[in-house]
């Protein structure tokens, strides 16, 4: 058996372990549970999504940096009214992940989740949409291969349809996000095309 | 259609005075005269057998094909350096992006854009010293027939709202042309691809005419005539513009990239591609990728594991992988590579992989 196949398989065995089980899988830095990817939400003041649509295209397959650039962003500060729905949701849908070879096929990205507090990121996550049959997907976290449940994408998915007020467009000459129907007048500064810096979250987040 | 074997014109005229004769012998041949009186009764359909006659004068043999982007530029055009020099403004146009007047590998003035200011000098000529009403023609577009296509042209007194030969402020797919008591609006001849015999699109057909995007104009022409060698490529840049695709330049860092939404191509002239082979990939094929997927883009592509996705599999083995080849540029096998910013070429690649 190849060892994507183990990999699979070895996946399937952790989707099916109780949540005390999980839990004693935290320690294991290879193998982050959802109670992982919580305790770094947790532990966070701000959360960045990404998500580049599923038709944008690319001459190479997108990756993170592809997704920070090009991704439309939903920014979410702990203080924040949203704060509280992502949390939540997050929570809800028990996603779990597992540590693919290192050998394994790099995948597309397309979807990305950042936590950070003052002193940078504490975890960054990506990965692409799931085909119709798939329960997992491949990605990264922490700059590692993963393969992650199929419901992380939905989570932030259906976030973004919730508080597409929030869309923050690429730097790009012409907006790319839908934002609703929120009247130009309500738009604040989180509406304006943000500033391409090039840095990436993690030095914004350090910045400030 | 009258052509040059009825007016010999063997050796070519060196001097205006030649010129002005040759022309007279085709003005005659045609029924028209170079008296301005007689001009400004010229109608429209005459118009076009003059400038027809005068193609064929500047063209060489009949039936060559002079057009710059679309000819094999095995022919020239010999009074290419004359009109340089006989008309002074002719170089300033060289300096405009987006319309096909300039073969930049054969040095020649193409035909087609000759004709087409040669209508608009001798419209000027006729209309300022023929005793023509300026006040008559105030307003009233002037329209005739050239290669099949029509151009219009419009009088307008008073100063000019930009300096000759540059975009009309108000419209932005014309370009002024100055005269002494005014100026005319020039609407060049429309490049529709369904009715042109599948010629090249150029950049105005997927950029707006603007001050921005002026300065990138003929770096996508460019990619756009070196793609022309390609009959699939072809075949993809007219059914994109047929698809109402819109071409917005980005620079620096920034990908290459196609937005289905707004059916724009973010192109980056100086971003080539590094395949996990190790070829090189020009910034010019990066252009026809999104181009392809911008005609035929799947909604919703489903996950595959060599090409990423069921739509890049779709654009790199039904087009990509052809046109790289038709093209002589590395071919891939999957959707991988390195971006390389920087790139100072649009047509830059390295050979084929073995």
């Amino acid at each position: 058996m190849n060892p994507v196949a183990l990999k699979a398989l070895a996946f399937a065995a952790l989707a099916i372990v109780t949540s005390d089980q999980a839990l004693s899988l935290e320690a294991r830095p290879e193998a982050p549970a959802s109670s992982d990817l919580m305790t770094a939400f947790r532990a966070s003041d701000i959360a960045e999504i990404y998500i580049i649509g599923r038709s944008v295209a690319f001459p190479i397959a997108p990756r993170p940096a592809t997704v920070r650039a090009f991704g439309c962003l939903y920014r979410v500060p702990r203080e924040s009214p949203q704060w509280h729905d992502l949390e939540r949701a997050l929570a809800d849908a028990d996603i779990r992940m597992a540590p693919l070879s290192s050998d394994a096929p790099i995948p597309e990205v397309r979807v990305g989740l950042i936590l950070g507090d003052g002193q940078g990121t504490i975890r960054e996550v990506y990965t692409r949409y799931p085909g119709p049959a798939e329960s997992v997907v491949p990605g990264f976290s922490q700059r590692q291969l993963v393969e992650i449940s199929a419901s992380f994408v939905t989570v932030l998915e259906s976030f973004a349809s919730r508080h597409r007020n929030l869309a923050l467009d690429p730097a790009l000459p012409i907006p790319l996000c839908t934002r609703g129907d929120r009247p130009q007048a309500e738009l604040d500064e989180s509406a304006r095309p943000r500033a391409n810096t090039g840095l990436g979250p993690v030095r914004r987040l350090r910045a400030g | 259609m009258v052509r040059l074997s009825q007016y010999p014109v063997d050796p070519p005229p060196t001097t205006e005075t030649e010129f002005l004769e040759d022309v007279t012998e085709i003005l005659t041949g045609t029924g028209g005269s170079l008296d301005p009186d007689d001009l400004s009764l010229i109608m429209p359909e005459e118009w076009e057998a003059f400038l027809a006659a005068l193609l064929g004068f500047v063209s060489g043999p009949a039936g060559a094909d002079q057009n710059s982007y679309y000819d094999d530029h095995s022919n020239e055009a010999p009074l290419g350096e004359y009109f340089l020099q006989a008309w002074s403004w002719l170089p300033s146009v060289h300096q405009l992006p987006g319309y096909h007047y300039y073969d930049y590998l054969t040095q020649d003035i193409d035909p087609e854009f000759l004709e087409w200011a040669y209508s608009v000098h001798l419209a000027a000529w006729m209309f300022s010293d023929a005793g023509v009403s300026l006040e008559d023609i105030e307003g009233t577009p002037f329209q005739m027939v050239v290669d099949g296509s029509p151009i219009t042209i419009i009088w307008h007194s008073g100063p000019a709202p930009a300096s000759n030969l540059q975009p009309d402020p108000n419209d932005p797919d014309a370009i002024v042309v100055t005269a002494s008591n005014g100026y005319f609006t020039v609407q060049p001849p429309a490049n529709d691809p369904s009715s042109d015999n599948g010629h090249t699109p150029i950049a105005t057909d997927y950029m707006d005419w603007t001050t921005g995007n002026m300065p990138y104009m003929p770096f996508l022409n460019e990619a756009l005539q070196y793609l022309d060698d390609s009959p699939l490529a072809l075949q993809v840049m007219i059914a994109a513009v047929q698809a109402g695709v819109r071409v917005v330049i980005v620079t620096g860092t920034t990908l290459t990239a196609y937005h289905p939404e707004t059916n724009t191509v973010f192109w980056n002239p100086g971003m080539a591609v590094r395949l996990t082979n190790g070829g090189i990939m020009s910034p010019a094929m990066c252009l026809i990728h999104e181009l392809a997927h911008a005609v035929g883009n799947i909604a919703n592509p489903t996950p595959d594991s060599q090409y990423g996705n069921s739509e890049d599999r779709r654009v790199i083995v039904n087009f990509e992988q052809i046109i790289a080849a038709q093209l002589g540029e590395p071919t891939r096998n999957n959707h991988l590579g390195t971006p390389v910013f920087g790139i100072g070429s649009v047509t830059y690649h390295t050979p084929p992989t073995p």
